[in-house]
């Protein structure tokens, strides 16, 4: 059942009302356990009152009183907006995010700023300058990145929904590590306007849910085209679909290359188990080839650094944030010692990195061959979707959860956590993971692909998996 | 492709981060597997004449010209670390000149 | 030793736009800092930019103004450089792909005659907002309502060949620009701001010298002053058996010199990329046929059409008369009118322009200029009093005949009375008199005068000498 359509027609049926959900809400953001997750970096009980008081004096709403968390680097008025790091720290924006705007003009609840790897670098949020998030399961694991503390609060029923962002693929991976839904958005169906940039042409808001219906509905809610966004396309918010899809006649592609012979055996066995119940619901089910995705992430690691590194040189102590004066006393001394000490070290490899392969001499040789690549790897899918298949399945993560500390050595490392996501942030297109079984305990998510626009049909989808899936179920038993 | 300390410091430079001698071998090792990573993208033919692939729309759309400022909830007082007479503040390069 | 001076120009005009290039914000002049700012132009973090209309409408009238290719289809770019007036890190700007190549400037060069200077490029980018150093001491203070305000910049071939082409050519531009109302173009509001490259060979040489920046001319005088100056030490340099280093200097206006920017300039490397923030931009054929229609005529046409179509003006007439579309429409309005025009192009060269300098109006309707200036024909009025009730006419809405009637200074031509006014002053000057009928006929002047005084100007001077040597035979 969708928490988000429980607690509106509770409201609707004056079983409920905002004050009280902000009182419940408040009561479990207070809670120990809640507070031992590091998943939050702003809250206030006054905050959530006024916002009860002010979705009473509305109409009502798609989400009347829904509280909803939102990630640290999208802004709000509200509560400041740190991107997880030190350079921001105490920083408030002056205007909201429009993904915010429209989630309060249909009467949620603005719940929270969630934690997050700093300035979305990261698959694990240990990156975050105010600590890491740990895993609701298992705190000595990580959530997942960059936007653990959004999954993290909605796995453990702090809140229905929460907004996280994508960049090579912060939301569907969390969601696979924390045993909820993640979906991103077709890049242009989301406002990014508010969201803070790291890699322009790949940041997707997206959305958390406990159920796709939950995410479906946030994501109806926060779509469509927005003057303020020339990225955004001139399309309509994406509708909700009628309900769980009818399989039957459907062609469901597995591309090969995400399914390497030295796959996980519990990752393979969950995702074996999903694909049979698509064949029981009715999809034909046929291998395929998406024959560049071996360089979707380094291709990513071109192309979202150099984008990163222009995006985050307006971080420079003069204009807001946190200011840290240098030695020499001098406007370079200014920049160097607020960057130095307000960025961490991901972020810091990250602008190097970026700098590196945007600079002359470098350019041709990294920059201008990764979009090239980029080109290839979004060609594999426009040919495939072309010949008949309608979605591709495939794991979501190579791995369940990891334990904290253990990828933080080698950077390189950490970045093969997207192979299987790096590759659909690329090609802009639309993609989420729900929840398909337990490894250990773990949880473990499998992921479809959509042509692009087409959220409605992907989450109708979803929704038919969803309902015949037993999530907590053992892969390997 | 091995970047030296040196394209490290040059680097930090363009962007304007101060890295402490102490890291500066371990950030050019770090540089160094990173690049040598993504270097793997050289095995992939590409014709010079590709155009890049951008998603979102074709086109960019424009704006009327109308005076339409968005409302700041907060003046730039409120979050500037420095704020005079209506002015940010910064201290001066050296050797600066008025233009 | 004679030197061969290679002169190209960067010139970047403000597009006469109310809004800025990539937000809502107001383009204004003069108003107290930071008052004109928002998210985007400030570069705050979530912030986006979505590009003006018109602003990218008249960079295509001024590229095809300039006779250059328009390009349907052009790409911004982010060039990236730390600078305490510029918000985001890096401007946004075009690259390898701008909106128009091609183009050129025509005029007359004093020493080569008629010339063509070529345009390599023009795009369209945003400003930067202004750092004030001598404000604070030891700080830079930062003003960010001119950043986001919409720029085109025209960058020329090295086809300028002395500090006076390269002044020519800034008036020539300019006239263009502002007659096809893409910018007012003023240096003196910052509207208009020149960055010159300058390079001296041996006249025959065909690869170009060492070239330096020359930035800080803030008048097109300056503009010749500075490059002279800089021409000047780079031959003094070679002459010596120096070189030339490629650096940017600054003029110095008090002291009419350049010198080179003070901080160690490390060339930079602005690592420039297609922005991602913003698809291509796309032009459709109806838009710059659009634009096409909004140029009008252009002041090489226009100088053209004036000579052959006013037959009693001169060519310095058409010239300077076109030098400002408002000037010249006004004076075919006043000719319209009914005014001859010669007499109009003098009033109009003149009188009127000088109140336009002053207060931005011609402040007189061209009818009623033309009105005067049939007054004068006439003779009803004098040509210096007609001067004065023009004075009077950019205060008040009467008629130019009213107000001479007012003033009491409609030409007299009634015999009785200038015989009157004469006898009183014969009366007056006896000596003078006596002087005259001696032999001092060039007294006849004094005596003219003395009767215009007497008349308060009103006397017809062409009725008053033969009356005055009617009475002074006698």
């Amino acid at each position: 059942m969708s928490r988000v359509a429980e607690i509106v027609d509770a409201i609707r049926a004056g079983q409920s009302s905002p004050g009280a959900m902000a009182r419940e809400v408040a009561a479990r953001l207070a809670l120990a356990e809640t507070r031992a997750l590091n998943a939050v970096l702003a809250w206030s009980s006054d905050a959530l009152d006024r916002e009860a008081a002010r979705i009473d004096g509305q109409g009502r709403g798609a989400l009347t009183g829904v509280p909803v968390a939102i990630k640290d680097n999208i802004v709000t008025t509200e509560q400041p907006t740190t991107c997880g790091s030190k350079i921001l720290e105490g920083y408030v924006s002056p205007f909201d995010a429009t993904a915010v705007v429209r989630l309060r003009g249909a009467g949620a609840m603005i719940a929270a700023k969630t934690n997050l790897d700093e300035f979305a670098m990261g698959s694990s949020t240990e990156h975050s300058a105010f600590g890491r998030v740990h895993h609701p399961l298992d705190p000595a694991r990580v959530p997942g990145g960059s936007s653990g503390g959004s999954a993290a609060v909605v796995a453990a029923h702090v809140v229905p929904a929460a907004l996280g962002s994508e960049t090579g693929g912060s939301v569907r991976q969390p969601a696979s590590f924390c045993g909820i839904v993640g979906v991103k958005p077709t890049y242009g169906r989301v406002s990014r306007y508010g969201l803070v940039a790291f890699g322009s042409s790949l940041d997707c808001i997206s959305v958390f849910g406990e159920t796709t219906d939950d995410a479906a509905r946030i994501l109806s809610v926060i779509s469509g085209h927005d003057p303020l966004d020339a990225t955004t396309v001139d399309r309509p918010p994406t509708e909700m679909p009628d309900g769980p899809a009818s399989l039957d006649g459907m062609t469901i592609g597995l591309p090969q290359e995400y399914f390497p012979d030295d796959l996980d055996p519990g990752v393979r066995a969950a995702t074996d188990r999903a694909v049979s119940v698509l064949r029981e619901l009715g999809a034909k089910v046929k291998p395929v080839s998406l024959p560049h995705s071996r360089y979707a992430v380094p291709t990513y690691y071109v192309i979202a650094p150099a984008e990163a590194a222009s995006n985050l040189a307006r971080y420079d102590g003069a204009r807001y944030g946190q200011r840290v004066v240098g030695e020499g006393g001098g406007l370079r001394d200014l920049y160097r010692a607020t960057r130095g000490a307000g960025f961490g070290p991901e972020v810091r490899r990250r602008i190097l990195i970026g700098t590196y392969v945007l600079s002359a001499g470098y350019y041709d040789a990294y920059y201008t061959k990764a979009q090239q690549v980029r080109v290839r790897i979004a060609q594999d899918f426009g040919q495939v979707f072309g010949q008949g298949v309608d979605y591709l399945f495939t794991p979501t993560t190579p791995t369940p959860a990891f334990a904290a500390g253990e990828r933080t050595e080698d950077p390189v490392s950490m970045y093969l956590a997207d192979i299987f996501t790096a590759a659909i942030s690329l090609a802009g297109l639309p993609a989420m993971s729900l929840p398909i079984g337990r490894i250990d305990g773990l949880p473990i998510g499998g992921q479809l692909i959509a042509p692009a626009f087409d959220e409605t049909g992907m989450l109708a989808v979803g929704m038919a998996l969803e309902q015949a899936i037993d999530p907590t179920a053992e892969a390997l038993s | 492709m091995r970047i030296t300390r040196e394209e490290v410091l040059h680097i930090a430079k363009l962007a304007e981060l101060q890295i402490p001698d102490a890291e500066l071998e371990r950030v050019t090792d770090e540089l160094c597997r990173i690049c040598d990573y993504v270097d793997q993208l050289n095995e992939v033919p590409i014709p010079s004449q590709a155009e890049p692939f951008a998603p979102g729309p074709d086109r960019v759309g424009l704006r009327e010209d109308v005076v339409r400022p968005t409302r700041l909830a907060h003046a730039p007082s409120a979050f500037a670390p420095e704020f005079v007479d209506g002015f940010f503040l910064v201290p001066k390069l050296d050797g600066m000149e008025e233009e | 030793m004679t030197w061969e001076t290679v002169i190209g120009l960067e010139v970047h005009v403000q597009l006469a736009t109310e809004s800025k290039m990539f937000c809502g914000c107001a383009v204004t002049f003069g108003d107290p800092p930071n008052t004109h700012v928002c998210p985007v132009c400030l570069g705050l973090p979530g912030a986006l930019p979505v590009p003006n209309a018109l602003a990218v409408g008249l960079g295509v009238r001024a590229a095809l103004a300039l006779g250059a290719t328009v390009h349907a289809r052009s790409v911004f770019a982010r060039k990236n450089y730390f600078y305490p007036d510029l918000p985001k890190g890096y401007q946004i700007s075009q690259f390898d792909r701008p909106l128009s190549t091609g183009g050129a400037v025509r005029f007359t060069s004093a020493e080569r005659g008629d010339v063509v200077i070529s345009i390599t490029r023009l795009h369209l980018e945003e400003d930067a907002g202004k750092s004030l150093h001598d404000r604070f001491p030891g700080k830079t203070a930062v003003d960010l309502n001119r950043a986001g305000a919409p720029l085109a910049e025209i960058v020329s071939g090295p086809d300028l060949r002395s500090p006076a082409e390269a002044r020519a050519y800034l008036v020539t531009l300019k006239q263009i620009l502002e007659f096809s109302g893409i910018s007012d173009c003023s240096m003196e509001k910052g509207s208009l701001r020149v960055d010159a490259n300058l390079s001296i060979r041996r006249p025959g040489e065909t690869i170009l010298g060492t070239k330096t920046e020359v930035k800080n001319m803030n008048s097109f005088a300056n503009v010749e002053r500075a490059l002279t100056a800089e021409r000047d030490r780079q031959a003094g340099l070679l002459e010596q058996g120096g070189s030339v280093t490629q650096t940017t200097l600054l003029f110095d206006a008090t002291t009419g010199t350049v010198r080179p920017m003070r901080i160690k300039e490390e060339s930079h490397d602005y690592r420039y990329f297609p922005e991602p923030d913003l698809p291509p931009l796309v032009l459709d054929q109806s838009l710059i046929e659009h634009q096409r229609e909004q140029l009008g005529e252009l002041p090489e046409a226009m100088q053209q059409r004036f000579v052959r179509q006013y037959r009693n003006i001169t060519a310095e007439d058409a010239f300077e008369l076109t030098l400002e579309k408002g000037l010249a429409q006004y004076f075919e309005r006043v000719v319209e009118a009914g005014a001859d025009d010669k007499k109009a192009a003098n009033w109009v060269r003149t009188e009127a322009k000088s109140a336009y300098n002053e207060s931005g109006t011609f402040g007189i309707a061209p009818d009623r200029l033309a009105s005067l200036i049939g007054l004068v024909d006439e003779g009803v009025v004098s040509l210096q009093a007609a001067k004065r009730i023009f004075t009077e006419l950019l205060q008040t809405a009467e008629e130019p005949r009213h107000v001479a009637e007012r003033l009491q200074l409609l030409q007299v031509a009634d015999t009785d009375q200038l015989a009157a006014w004469v006898a009183e002053v014969l009366a007056a000057f006896p000596d003078e008199v006596a002087r005259y009928r001696e032999g001092e006929t060039k007294l006849m002047g004094f005596f003219v005068g003395q009767v215009m005084k007497t008349s308060k100007g009103q006397a017809d001077p062409k009725g008053v000498q033969p009356v005055l040597a009617k009475q002074l035979r006698s």
